[in-house]
């Protein structure tokens, strides 16, 4: 076996920690968990260091004697609404005299898509690539080389974000002890973790319910057509559950998770649901009917501003897998009937793949955000190039 | 010895008040066949975009939606071409409504015409100035998502063009002690259970009342419960008759086997019996339903004689399953949009529809944001998504209704 790999998520709700061993064969083997309840997060961005702080030492330290090993390093996912998506068309002029595209004009298209101007705040965080278009030929093609032509170009996917937000995570981090050697946005990796590469060539949109923020990332015509992160989540259910029916936020996220569903249930409309009494709120009834409009209103409107920012987005709208969804509130009572009719497409839950060991991650869509950023160590580990993805920013900001 | 409750002289007799039923597509055609047998004084009629199942239907009134449209071969399922269909037969069902007072729709949610044609219909029902009530069966979980996401647009349908809505979930028929019962047994069921209660509510509001009960009562019960009720009708003859009937009455299971009557803020009972009932059979039933019902509950109790019941004794019992203190105002549609429009330009007509409709943005919660109040908001497309969906798009809560009350 390997060296162990150590990934960490900063929730919302919750630090996260996973520890895997990759095996030879790719395959990943989760040695230890470390789970704490978050504080000091709101959005997947930090808003109080110190809170923070202690809940990643709680889970560094839980995975840490879980996984009987010494975690100095990790791979951070992150999130955040801050992060936005940017397309960029790189065109180079094929110089060769026989126009035949070369390795070299591969990398020089890359870098030209590459290259956007942006505020000074913002960040490059991703560049991914798109397709290739050799003169004015209309279909793109994956690899160009060797083909002949007279114009290459390129779309990139450049996702960015806010430098100081990203920054303050990092910190958190560092003043845990531990070092960030890798990051990654968390809704890239949930496609790493979940999807098959049949599913990526057909196309699908994946999306990542998370508590403080909702990821999508779309594939369609092979490539990522679409990235980007949405500021509202499972922590926004509760918050509207709590004003609505005049709870306290336990109160109502125990509501939200023992008796929510993402659409109004027609058999149990005027069931009355107890809540407990606690410190400062009474005991009372509330209306099933109440609790599922409150959540579905939030829902609907969540996947509505997905679809929205598709139909904006994405040229190609072929999603022959349909809607996946993965994160915590992909447990939600009926939020794939939601989402399928919303998209009006088939919807099912992602499972990460492809791992063994510990049931919790493999069994759980929220943990697809960190087994996915596993499978992204991995890959850059046995890569003696690292892939276009952070090095730039964590030269900008760390060098 | 019996004592009769009231003398014949005294009962007073009103014209008959003209209730048409219409059953709306296959399972609501279905679902009151029986009817006409049963109650013959009543007039059905069926409505159905699908020629052959129409044509199986006992009734006088027989009318096939959209015959050009879908060649009779029904909508599956397609809104608009159910809109299309109502377009084209909108004459018929004009002059279909001519003549009566209420209208009650009996369709399945689940289906084509039951679900896509039948809340255009109510709509075009209450235009035509009718009470609109809506009996709609709503389809078993096990028939899957996409049936019941039809189902639940559908219902929504009928609620916004409806005075009430009595809704029969078929998995609340089933009988839980019996897992091996047939699925025909349970549709069978379903289509008594119907037939009972809402021909019950008819003959009782055609009936010569010893103790009035006017459709205006059902109706503003009707409007104050947010056009939402549940409808049923229980009965037995024979020396316990009392007995039995308050027992099937507190363990129905559209009742939530008494769990929603002992919720609920409004109820109608009618009571149905022969002319020799004595005076301490109403005082028992009376007495025995109020020991349920919460203290601030409206009992509203009517009761009709009928020479036919003989020794038999019914109960009719509506019951809200929401309560607000202010009736629900159902304006004609044209007129809803028309006041509203100079105020709010950025909704589209459906949605104004909605809002005026459903009365929302009445008693809204505070407007705060919570947890999120602090912090960089989520601003998209100038909506602040920090504050709870279901305010800024003016959702109404019944939590909020029954706190104001």
């Amino acid at each position: 076996m390997a060296h162990p790999i150590a990934v960490l998520e900063v929730g919302t709700s919750e630090v996260r920690v996973l520890v895997a061993e990759p095996r030879e064969d790719g395959h990943l083997m989760i040695t230890g968990i470390g789970r704490s309840p978050s504080s000091g997060v709101r959005k997947s961005e930090v808003v109080d260091l110190d809170n923070a702080k202690v809940c990643v030492r709680k889970a560094l330290l839980e995975a840490e004697e879980n996984a009987q090993v010494s975690i100095q390093e990790v791979l951070l996912v992150f999130s955040g609404d801050h992060i936005r998506q940017t397309l960029n068309r790189g065109t180079i002029n094929v110089m060769s005299e026989d126009r035949v595209i070369t390795a070299e004009e591969r990398e020089e298209v890359m870098e030209t898509a590459r290259a956007v101007n942006l505020p000074h705040d913002q960040e490059i965080l991703h560049s991914i690539c798109g397709q290739f278009y050799i003169d004015d030929q209309e279909g793109g093609v994956l690899n160009p080389d060797g083909m002949s032509g007279s114009r290459l170009s390129l779309d990139m996917l450049i996702l960015y974000g806010h430098s100081n937000r990203l920054r303050n995570m990092f910190r958190l981090v560092e003043e845990a002890a531990v070092e960030v050697t890798e990051i990654a946005f968390g809704g890239l990796c949930c496609g790493l973790s979940v999807l098959t590469p049949q599913q990526k060539e057909v196309g699908g949109i994946l999306i990542d319910l998370g508590a403080g923020t909702t990821d999508y990332v779309v594939y369609s015509d092979k490539v990522i057509a679409l990235a980007g992160s949405l500021g509202v989540g499972g922590d926004h259910l509760t918050n509207d559950l709590a004003l609505g029916l005049n709870l306290s936020t336990a109160q109502a996220e125990r509501l939200k998770v023992k008796y929510g569903a993402a659409m109004v249930d027609l058999s149990s409309r005027g069931r009355r649901i107890p809540i407990p009494p606690e410190t400062g709120f009474r005991a009372q009834e509330v209306l099933s009917r109440d609790v599922n409009t409150i959540m579905h209103a939030r829902m609907e409107e969540i996947f509505e501003l997905v679809k929205a920012q598709v139909r904006k987005e994405v040229k190609k709208k072929n999603f022959g897998a349909g809607v996946i969804l993965t994160g915590g509130g992909a447990r939600m009572n009926r939020v794939q009937d939601l989402a399928s009719r919303v998209f009006e497409m088939p919807c099912h839950i992602g499972y990460p793949k492809e791992v063994s060991g510990l049931a919790l991650p493999t069994e759980s869509p929220e943990y697809a955000s960190l087994v996915g950023m596993l499978k992204y160590g991995v890959r850059t580990r046995n890569s003696a190039v690292r892939g276009p993805l952070l090095g730039t920013f964590l030269r900008k900001i760390f060098g | 010895m019996t004592t009769p409750l009231l003398t014949e002289s005294s009962i007073h007799v009103r014209d008959p008040l003209p209730i048409l039923f219409v059953g709306v597509g296959h399972a609501g055609g279905k679902l009151i066949a029986h009817l006409p047998k049963r109650v013959p004084e009543l007039s059905y009629a069926a409505v159905d975009t699908d020629r052959a199942s129409l044509d199986e239907l006992p009734f006088d009134r027989k009318i096939l939606l959209g015959d050009a449209a879908t060649g009779g071969m029904g909508t599956g399922g397609n809104p608009e071409l159910a809109q299309t269909c109502m377009e084209e037969s909108e004459d018929s069902l004009y002059a279909l409504f001519q003549g009566f007072r209420v209208v009650i729709l009996v369709a399945g949610l689940g289906g084509g015409t039951g679900g896509g044609v039948g809340p255009l219909l109510a709509d075009r029902a209450r235009e035509a100035g009718l009470i609109v009530i809506s009996t709609l069966v709503q389809p078993l979980e096990a028939e899957g998502g996409s049936r019941r996401n039809l189902a639940e647009s559908a219902l929504n349908g009928y609620r916004e063009a409806s005075d009430a809505v009595m809704l029969f979930p078929l998995d609340s028929l089933k009988v839980s002690e019996d897992p091996s019962m047939l699925l025909s047994r349970l549709l069978k069921r379903c289509g008594m259970e119907i037939g009972r209660s809402i021909g019950g509510l008819a003959v009782l509001l055609r009936s010569g009342w010893l103790i009035p009960l006017t459709l205006q009562d059902v109706v503003q019960t009707m409007h104050r419960a947010d056009g939402y009720c549940r409808l049923v009708a229980v009965s037995a003859d024979g020396e316990d008759r009392l007995t039995r009937v308050l027992d099937q009455l507190f363990t129905h299971p559209l009742l939530d086997k008494g769990s929603l009557l002992a919720h609920s803020g409004g109820i109608v009972l009618g009571m149905l019996c022969g002319p020799l009932t004595p005076v301490r059979d109403l005082e028992r039933v009376s007495f025995e339903v109020r020991k349920v019902l919460r203290s601030d509950a409206e009992l509203k109790i009517g009761v009709a004689q009928d020479e036919r019941f003989g020794q038999h004794l019914a109960l009719v019992v509506m019951v809200a399953e929401h309560w607000s203190a202010k009736p629900r105002s159902l304006p004609p549609a044209e007129t809803a949009i028309a006041e509203t429009e100079a105020g709010d330009e950025t909704l589209t007509v459906a949605e104004k529809k909605k809002l005026i409709q459903s009365e929302i943005l009445l008693s809204s919660p505070s407007k705060g944001k919570g947890r999120f109040k602090d912090i960089q908001p989520t601003i998209v497309e100038g909506a602040d998504l920090d504050t709870p969906t279901f305010i800024r798009k003016g959702l109404r809560l019944s939590f909020y209704k029954e706190r104001t009350k």
